[in-house]
């Protein structure tokens, strides 16, 4: 199925309109020093059966993002609807649904185990906290998962120290499988692992989207896992969205000059194109999302930036299709090149 | 950068010396569970102004046998057998003294976490001027302005304020920068980055890597970077060894490597890598993980997951041989015959080389 047909037939599984997520800092016995806004107005929506990444340098939100669609986080600000419900402000009582229809893949396979627990005890921990059947039906459900994603039923009763990292990977995406879950919250789920482990983890993950039909939210740095592995990108810095396309568009005509950057800068692994293609990388880091510069937040690292960029910050625009940007003075759409 | 004067060094560099040969380098470490075949006869070479990469897996032996030449391994539970000659000088027969003054001095080592190989208590400062009193003799206001100095050609704003700055002030592109200006701080013959770029962004990466090659040409050292990036390898390389479970797969040019790649090892990585093929369903994935090291497969170590197996892959050790492209510096260790090899080649060169 396409994204177009997700859009028209199917209404969004997850929207989100206007997030906003502050960190207060530094609080103590005189008040708070300062706020780091770490998500700052972001909408978006998602279908059923559709993968949509959020790509960004580190600390540009994008977990933070992760986490408040899982309500692991309470937005200060916003909406989140999932399936037509809005969980936004939801108590804990009332998140059970979501906690069964949505699940979480974590980075570090080695962090996100608890390594006492013996690897069935970890992948039927969620059945047996949503009370899913007797004790023999949720050893089956365990025994189920482990071949689902590849792993030796066998090795039930091992430590997750016994397992490599993908492996462990491996043992994640079946605790977040078990409650079958209709959305997976991938936060960086391959960048841990060796090339050879992350190749078999994405295409388990692929895998696993055609059979049970879920939909993603993928978080990622890595724009080659992005446009071989998903449908739609978000790109983000400093809190608020630059450009959101389909994986196709965006990678045939960035519009905004992040985007640029950022696909300018990701190494390919062919010695000629590299170094015919030449680059102007950017210069500096992000600026502290304590204190975000004024105007457009990339202003100070853009090639483009004019005066106008450092007073007015620039709305995300559509322009055509599903395509949007956030820019004054975008680069050439494919069209005019 | 002037290149003044032909020293000595440059001389020799123009009959083809290379400023570090690593030769039959094999390393075993003694664990709780056996030992651990590390390194095993690993030969390679690198001259001055040249960056040489080494691509693996984890636990390929690819920073074990680095480690080793410096003598950064466990002495009582690590033997080191075969030779490392650096600048004219057996570096295996250094004792812990002369090792001391070499390290960090005619050789630096740049860590993969920054956050960790930094010292928390100490400003980036204290830390910068440690290596300088270590290495050289020079007053204490020199030191200083040298530091300053380094600071500010690695890319730091306002390298003067920055020396009194401890590490976590610093994000991580900033601490890894300021490990390279330690690491360059003594004018470095050889500088040893070992994942040096893993853990940054992108845009960061791209940075430090055009830094790293910027600095060798300049200071006309050498650069060993040891990455499992085959991206990273293609953008600052001039040659490439990749390693299996202890051993060199293959080896040559960038070039030659990664446009006539002649190992199902290579070809596996190459195809692994998730921009090669955007448009395939699927990443072509090499099954399997990699060997234990302490009782490691019989003949060739890459049979188990190799899908071209023969029967005389598991008996025998494949010698590293020249490679069917012709290049001599281009090397395989492979039974395949000529005409799968160069038949291989030819899918995994088309494979690099679609969607860019």
């Amino acid at each position: 199925m396409t994204v177009e047909q997700h859009r028209n037939g199917n209404p969004a599984l997850l929207s989100v309109t206007g997030l906003v997520k502050d960190f207060p800092v530094g609080k103590g016995l005189f008040g708070t020093r300062g706020v780091v806004h770490a998500v700052q107005g972001v909408s978006f929506s998602l279908s059923a059966g559709e993968t949509l990444a959020v790509v960004g340098e580190s600390g540009c939100g994008k977990s933070t993002l992760a986490r408040c669609v899982l309500r692991l986080l309470t937005p200060t600000a916003g909406k989140i609807m999932f399936e037509g419900i809005d969980i936004t402000d939801a108590p804990a009582s009332q998140l059970r649904p979501l906690r069964r229809d949505a699940a979480m893949v974590f980075q570090d396979p080695f962090g996100s185990l608890n390594p006492r627990l013996r690897a069935a005890s970890i992948v039927g921990e969620p059945l047996r906290e949503a009370r899913a059947g007797s004790r023999s039906d949720i050893e089956a459900r365990v025994r189920e998962l482990f071949t689902e994603v590849g792993l030796n039923p066998e090795h039930l009763s091992r430590f997750p120290h016994e397992f490599s990292g993908g492996q462990r990977q491996r043992i994640g995406i079946a605790r977040a499988l078990a409650l079958h879950p209709k959305l997976l919250v991938c936060d960086e789920p391959v960048s841990a692992l060796d090339v050879s482990a992350q190749a078999q983890i994405l295409n388990l993950l692929g895998d696993l989207r055609d059979e049970l039909h879920l939909s993603y939210l993928f978080i990622t740095h890595n724009l080659d896992i992005v446009r071989r592995f998903c449908d739609r990108v978000l790109v983000m810095y400093l809190g608020r969205v630059m450009e959101t396309a389909t994986v196709t568009e965006l990678f045939a005509a960035p519009r905004h000059p992040y985007t640029a950057a950022l696909l300018a800068a990701t190494p390919i692994p062919n010695p000629r194109l590299t170094r015919a293609r030449g680059r102007t990388p950017l210069t500096g880091d992000p600026p502290s999302p304590m204190s975000p510069p004024t105007g457009c937040p990339f202003h100070p690292r853009c090639p483009r930036a004019q005066q106008r960029c450092r007073d007015e910050v620039p709305p995300l625009t559509p322009s055509g299709g599903s395509h949007s940007f956030a820019c004054h003075f975008p680069l050439e759409s494919a069209a005019s090149r | 950068m002037p290149t003044g004067d032909r020293t000595d060094h440059q001389q020799r560099d123009a009959a083809g010396v290379p400023l570090l040969a690593v030769r039959d380098l094999s390393v075993d470490i003694d664990s709780e569970d056996g030992v651990v075949h590390a390194v095993d006869h690993v030969s390679w070479s690198v001259r001055r102004g040249e960056v040489l990469g080494i691509v693996g897996e984890s636990g390929s032996g690819k920073s074990v046998s680095c480690l080793s030449l410096v003598g950064l391994l466990p002495q009582k539970r690590t033997t080191v057998t075969g030779s490392a000659v650096f600048d004219g000088v057996e570096l295996l027969e250094r004792s812990e003294e002369q090792l001391d003054s070499i390290r960090g001095g005619q050789i630096a080592m740049i860590f993969q976490d920054p956050l960790t190989s930094l010292h928390p208590l100490m400003s980036v400062g204290a830390q910068l001027l440690e290596a300088v009193k270590l290495h050289q003799k020079m007053a204490k206001a020199d030191a200083r302005a040298l530091a300053v100095e380094m600071l500010a050609r690695v890319g730091i704003p306002d390298p003067a304020h920055r020396m009194k700055a401890y590490p976590h002030e610093l994000s991580g592109g900033m601490r890894q920068r300021v490990m390279i200006a330690m690491a360059l701080i003594n004018d470095p013959a050889v500088l040893i980055a070992d994942e040096a770029t893993t853990a940054l962004d992108v845009t960061t990466q791209a940075q430090i890597l055009d830094l790293l090659r910027d600095l060798c040409a300049r200071a006309n050292s050498a650069i060993v970077l040891i990455t499992h990036d085959l991206g990273v390898v293609a953008e600052v390389c001039d040659h490439v060894v990749v390693m299996y479970a202890g051993r060199v797969a293959e080896s040559g040019t960038v070039e030659a490597v990664l446009e006539r790649p002649s190992h199902p090892y290579t070809w596996g990585l190459l195809g692994s890598m998730p921009s090669v093929d955007a448009k395939a369903a699927r990443a072509r994935t090499i099954g399997g993980t990699p060997p234990s090291l302490l009782g490691p497969p019989s003949g060739c170590r890459f049979h188990p997951r190799c899908p071209y197996v023969m029967d005389v892959c598991r008996q025998e050790i494949p010698p590293l041989r020249g490679s069917p492209d012709g290049d001599d510096t281009h090397a395989t260790a492979c039974h395949l015959n000529v005409a799968r090899l160069r038949q291989g080649a030819e899918q995994a060169s088309v494979l690099s080389t679609v969607q860019w």
